[in-house]
């Protein structure tokens, strides 16, 4: 491993990987790059646990009858995958492992403001993470990553006081990240690096830690109301004496709705540094798509009450938050319409990262153009609680997120390793999980339209052969998930050594050796050109044996303090 | 800054200002999470409210105001001698009379300490006597002292399961107000030099002021409307 790593790193050999090799240098270490790095082990995890819940149940609904679970196992499964999978990966995975590693990176500052903040971060995380695996271990909560009241304040029989303790101890782990990052853009970018030439995955990290800032805490406070009723045994939701359940909702999704955009907001930044290195192009409408972030933002503080349709809220109500959910596809169109402007007349290298992106962008399209029909009121009853449901947000949340996590770990891994990957194995995988994806939830947008409602074992024999379809699609997105495993972690023992730039991205965190050093570079860069500044006339690049290769021996340099660029 | 000289400045800073701003601007982002977290609370008081304004009036009248108004003043004094305190820290320049310093931080924090302890005493001693009256939510409460209307629907529990959520929760940041101001007062007054502690120190009354304007709208809500 060190030979390797001499090559790039030409003052000394030590970076921040081999600054330190004890288990107490990684446990106590407040480098935001190997918190980054805990993060990335640790979400892995969840990520797993909850994946395996969704073979299980996946494995159950080939059939149409209950043969394998019991309806409660069924229901607790459920609960377990969407529980882990919201709140121990997907809301995580982008800011706190690729955030942590590379906001300080690509500002050109030594770490995070609160480095300390950060270590404490991850130790609460973890805390949250185990606690609620130990409730799954003691028996587990059926409720539904939702907890809607009152069956979790008064009459379900599970853990239900527990496994929201787990989620609210999480809570704090999100608030001081998204405080964190917030401090840092805003005091600790370098010389030169104003607002407008941050990169965008800098602007939806923002954006990002606002929500987990202003919404986190109302989540908490509706957890914790239901841990009161539950103990005390008073009506905060309970209509019988007094209460009202719709308040929870009202709460939860005030909370949720905005999750949702921490969830995809992050993926939306990886995509927007990804599509610019391998089109050779600046990104198209850099204002505009800087913007629509904070329009995302906030306008997502607005909308909750489209999950609450056929709760009986009031229809005035109903028709206000429909219209403003249809405004938030404004923000999220000029993303997708910004980079396929990008695109548009680029050099496309069709590398591993930018296959992710490019899926992550139809996918995402396809997720957000069923939001709008489900924005829209009579669609909605028609299809309310239904497999649709299920099938938008896992093309959001794993068409989106989860391919733009993937993708951003490809194009970032020479940077945290300083190793390339096979790359052909990396295309393939990237292929696999698309197809997969698509196979596993595309009949579930038919499912869901013909009727069948999400949450139950059972269903009608003629729907058996999309359930058969969609099995068989997780299946293979198993497969997609799992190889990246070995073939990224050979790539590290084993792996060729990637150079300090291997893409010729023009991002500030390529400028710090790969692997950076401690406090990541040997001195503060000095910013004086806009973000994406890829040359603007013609292919700079080439493809030749399936590297990049400069077309003109003479690349534009930047003024580099120091002399280690390769 | 006259007294930069005595901070050590934390890595991934340049300077002890920017330091300091960052210390503040963490505690305002932290301050906002907890308005939000406390503004659940208060759209449960206000829908609540909008939907048994007879209960809520009924149960009003359950509260002592003095006791309250007396609960109140308490609080606002220590927050002002919070303030003095770190008016006194940061305009004091390096070559004031140390032990001076440190005699009056502690004094100051010191009584903030006391008048903490004294709001919590007298809320908890209310607690005693609600409880007593059997008026503490749940299946124990006993109704039998109000009108019918608010009796037989069960609405008047709302308002005593949200006075205490509520009041609980504010006592429960006393609490944590109560033990790092006394932290302070403690470290302040031993410490060489105080002033390495003013980001600490500012950042701590903050928490304090937040804890008193949470209480500013507490009072109002349950003892004032009637
Ligand atoms: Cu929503």
């Amino acid at each position: 491993m060190k030979s390797g790593m001499m090559e790039h790193a030409l003052n000394n050999d030590t970076n921040y990987l081999n600054d330190g090799t004890t288990l107490r240098s990684w446990l106590l270490t407040t480098d935001h790059k190997r918190i980054g790095i805990l993060y990335m082990l640790s979400i892995t995890f969840f990520f797993f646990i909850g994946g395996a819940a969704a073979v299980l149940f996946r494995l159950e609904l080939m059939t149409p009858r209950g043969d394998m679970l019991s309806p409660d196992a069924y229901n607790k499964l459920f609960s377990l995958h969407g529980i882990v999978m919201v709140w121990f990966f997907l809301i995580p995975a982008v800011p706190n492992v690729l955030g942590n590693f590379l906001i300080p990176l690509m500002i050109g500052a030594r770490d995070l403001a609160f480095p300390r903040l950060n270590l404490a971060s991850w130790y609460i995380f973890m805390a949250g993470g185990l606690f609620t695996l130990l409730v799954i271990i003691i028996g587990g909560v059926d409720t539904g990553w939702t907890f809607y009241t009152p069956y979790s304040s008064t009459y379900a029989n599970t853990y239900v006081i527990l496994a929201a303790t787990g989620i609210f101890i999480n809570g704090f782990s999100s608030i001081a990240t998204g405080l964190n990052f917030i401090v840092t853009i805003h005091l600790l970018r370098a010389p030169g690096m104003i607002w407008f030439r941050l990169p965008l995955f800098v602007w939806t990290m923002y954006a990002t830690s606002l929500i987990m800032v202003l919404a986190t805490p109302v989540l908490a406070v509706a957890l914790a109301l239901i841990a009161v009723e539950r103990i005390f045994h008073v009506g905060i939701f309970d209509p019988a004496i007094g209460g009202d359940p719709l308040l929870f909702q009202h709460l939860f999704w005030f909370y949720s709705h905005p999750a949702v955009y921490i969830m995809i907001l992050p993926g939306m930044g990886v995509v927007s540094e990804i599509v610019p290195c391998f089109a050779r192009k600046p990104l198209f409408g850099y204002t505009f798509v800087a913007m629509s972030s904070l329009a995302i933002a906030s306008l997502g503080f607005l909308v909750w009450g489209h999950h609450m349709f056929v709760s009986g809220q009031s229809v005035y109500a109903g028709l206000i938050f429909s219209l403003l959910s249809m405004l938030v596809a404004i923000p999220s169109a000029i993303k997708v319409f910004n980079w396929t402007a990008t695109l548009y007349k680029g050099t496309i290298f069709l590398k591993t990262p930018m296959l992710y992106a490019l899926g992550f962008i139809g996918l995402f399209t396809i997720g957000g153009l069923t939001g709008i029909c489900l924005a829209t009121l009579a669609f909605d009853i028609h299809v309310h609680d239904t497999y649709f449901i299920i099938a938008h947000f896992h093309y959001v949340m794993v068409g989106g997120m989860v391919m733009a996590y993937l993708g951003g770990i490809h194009f970032w891994w020479p940077k945290m390793t300083g190793k390339m990957y096979n790359e052909w194995l990396g295309r393939i995988n990237a292929l696999i999980v698309f197809l997969g994806f698509n196979l596993a939830f595309f009949p579930q947008f038919i499912l869901g339209y013909l009727g069948n409602p999400r949450r139950y074992h059972v269903y009608p024999d003629e729907f058996q052969v999309f359930h058969v379809m969609s099995s068989l699609g997780a299946s293979i997105l198993g497969v997609g998930y799992v190889l990246p495993l070995f073939y990224l972690i050979w790539s590290y023992k084993f792996g060729r050594s990637s150079g300090q730039n291997p893409w010729h991205a023009r991002g500030v965190e390529w400028e710090a050796a790969s692997p950076p050093i401690k406090h990541n570079f040997y001195e503060v860069p000095v910013v004086d050109y806009p973000a994406y500044d890829y040359p603007p006339a013609g292919p700079d690049f080439t493809m030749s044996e399936g590297e990049l290769e400069p077309t003109s021996p003479e690349q534009p340099q930047r003024r580099i303090t120091s002399s280690h660029g390769t | 800054m006259s007294h930069s000289t005595t901070i050590e400045v934390a890595l991934p800073f340049d300077d002890a200002q920017q330091q300091r701003s960052a210390a503040i601007l963490g505690m305002w982002i932290f301050l906002a999470t907890e308005i939000l977290f406390f503004g659940g609370l208060f759209v449960g008081y206000a829908v609540y409210r909008y939907e048994y304004f007879e209960a809520f009036r009924e149960g009003s009248h359950e509260m002592s105001v003095v006791g309250g108004g007396l609960m109140t003043a308490v609080l606002l004094i220590g927050s002002l001698l919070v303030a003095i305190s770190d008016h006194a820290i940061e305009e004091a320049s390096a070559d004031i009379d140390q032990r001076k310093l440190r005699r009056r931080l502690g004094g100051y924090l010191g009584a903030t300490t006391l008048l903490g302890v004294a709001f919590l005493s007298m809320e908890f001693y209310e607690y005693y006597e609600l409880i007593h009256k059997g008026l503490f939510p749940g299946p124990g409460f006993d109704a039998s002292s109000f009108p019918a209307s608010v009796r037989d629907t069960q609405t008047i529990q709302m308002y005593f399961t949200l006075f205490f959520c509520m009041t609980g929760l504010h006592a429960l940041h006393m609490v944590i107000g109560i033990s790092l101001v006394g932290g302070m007062a403690v470290l302040l007054s031993r410490s060489e030099h105080p002033q390495r502690y003013a980001n600490l120190l500012t950042g701590i009354g903050l928490y304090w002021h937040f804890v008193d304007v949470i209480w500013i709208f507490l009072y109002p809500l349950f003892y004032l409307v009637r």
